[in-house]
């Protein structure tokens, strides 16, 4: 089955994983630009950071056949730093016209901290006013629900397309009001926090399938690429079609990802022929 | 040997995971329920889950490990 993983940090992955990813079906990664582990200084090495994930990475994804698409912002964590943010925006445009870049991401709060939402702000703005998708990411969890309702509080405030938008990292709390409020919703997969493969399945079985999507994000800590795939066999055995599966792990993404048309995968369907 | 406060710093992540696992599978239940229009036929492996649940719940309890394999025992 052709998957596609619309949230991996594949600079901090082994080029083992894309070698099983390809194997396991996977066509695509979309790489957001993240926090490092540490606070960066610099607006230079956010700048060499970006041309890491924008043109070298897809080059080590090509290697097995994988596509791979970014994303460039001041990540939540280090949006604190409102000079080293302003001056980061300032460069961001370059990289935005770059032809796998897909948007701007993944911006959003982690404290909620005025600085925070000025970035966040910052980010949509630009993202709006320059035609491109947004990714935001939700805080982890005590402030996950206060988090996204602040989120969503930033947005309402600004001149937003709600379908360029995708909220990441909803879980039961909080999928209702993003979905209500009209934007994408992901679930992000991790062994031991955020969303599990099986509650998420529990969720498209309760909120159904539309501006659903299911990633991995798959970092430098405790994660798994193959949770992904984890998720499609619990899909599957619970007696899903796999034109189903196909439309929430392959052709969601390419729903939401191919408003820019720079990400040219189209949705799929499975046939029979005798 | 770990502390009193490293242990719960440990796991408590890996407990909360599994926890919620937990509570999904009881949510996971009823929506099949009401799905069906009807319980399930055998529901005793729930049961012994919830008692389970009740053991850990209460406070001053020892050897809870022991106890929990003894009530999972009855299934």
């Amino acid at each position: 089955m052709q998957i596609i993983q619309p949230h991996y940090h594949a600079i901090a992955r082994t080029a083992q994983d894309y070698e099983r990813m390809a194997m396991s079906g996977v066509v695509a990664v979309c790489e957001p630009a993240f926090w490092a582990g540490f606070d960066r200084h610099f607006p230079e090495t956010f700048i060499d950071y970006f041309r890491q994930i924008c043109e070298f990475e897809p080059t080590r994804a090509a290697q097995y056949g994988i596509r791979h698409f970014s994303w460039v912002a001041v990540n939540p964590k280090e949006a604190e730093n409102a000079e080293l943010t302003r001056e980061v925006l300032k460069a961001m445009p370059e990289f935005l016209a770059m032809p796998n870049v897909l948007g701007v991401g993944e911006t959003g709060l982690h404290k909620s901290t005025k600085n925070e939402c000025d970035s966040l702000a910052a980010h949509v703005e630009m993202a709006m006013a320059y035609g491109q998708l947004v990714l935001i990411h939700t805080p982890h969890l005590s402030d996950k629900e206060h988090g996204t309702r602040r989120t969503l509080e930033v947005l309402a405030d600004l001149n937003v397309n709600p379908d360029h938008i995708w909220i990441d990292h909803v879980e039961e709390r909080t999928i209702k009001m993003v979905l209500d409020a009209g934007y994408w919703a992901g679930m992000t997969l991790y062994p031991i926090t955020k969303c599990s493969p099986r509650r998420a399945v529990d969720l498209l079985e309760k909120y159904g399938t539309d501006r659903l999507l299911v990633n991995s994000s798959a970092d430098w800590g405790p994660s798994d690429p193959f949770t992904l795939q984890e998720c499609v066999m619990e899909y599957r055995r619970r007696g899903h079609s796999l034109q189903d599966a196909i439309e929430v792990f392959h052709n969601n993404p390419c729903r939401f990802l191919g408003q820019n048309p720079k990400f040219d995968l189209k949705p799929i369907s499975v046939t029979t022929r005798l | 040997m770990l502390t009193a406060q490293q242990v719960i710093d440990t796991y408590y992540l890996e407990a909360r995971c599994m926890a919620l696992e937990i509570a999904a599978l009881f949510d996971r239940h009823d929506a099949a329920a009401a799905r069906d229009g009807q319980p399930a036929p055998a529901p005793q492996k729930l049961e012994v889950l919830r008692e389970a649940m009740a053991v850990l719940a209460e406070n001053g309890q020892t050897d809870r490990t022991e106890t929990l394999l003894s009530i999972f025992g009855k299934i």
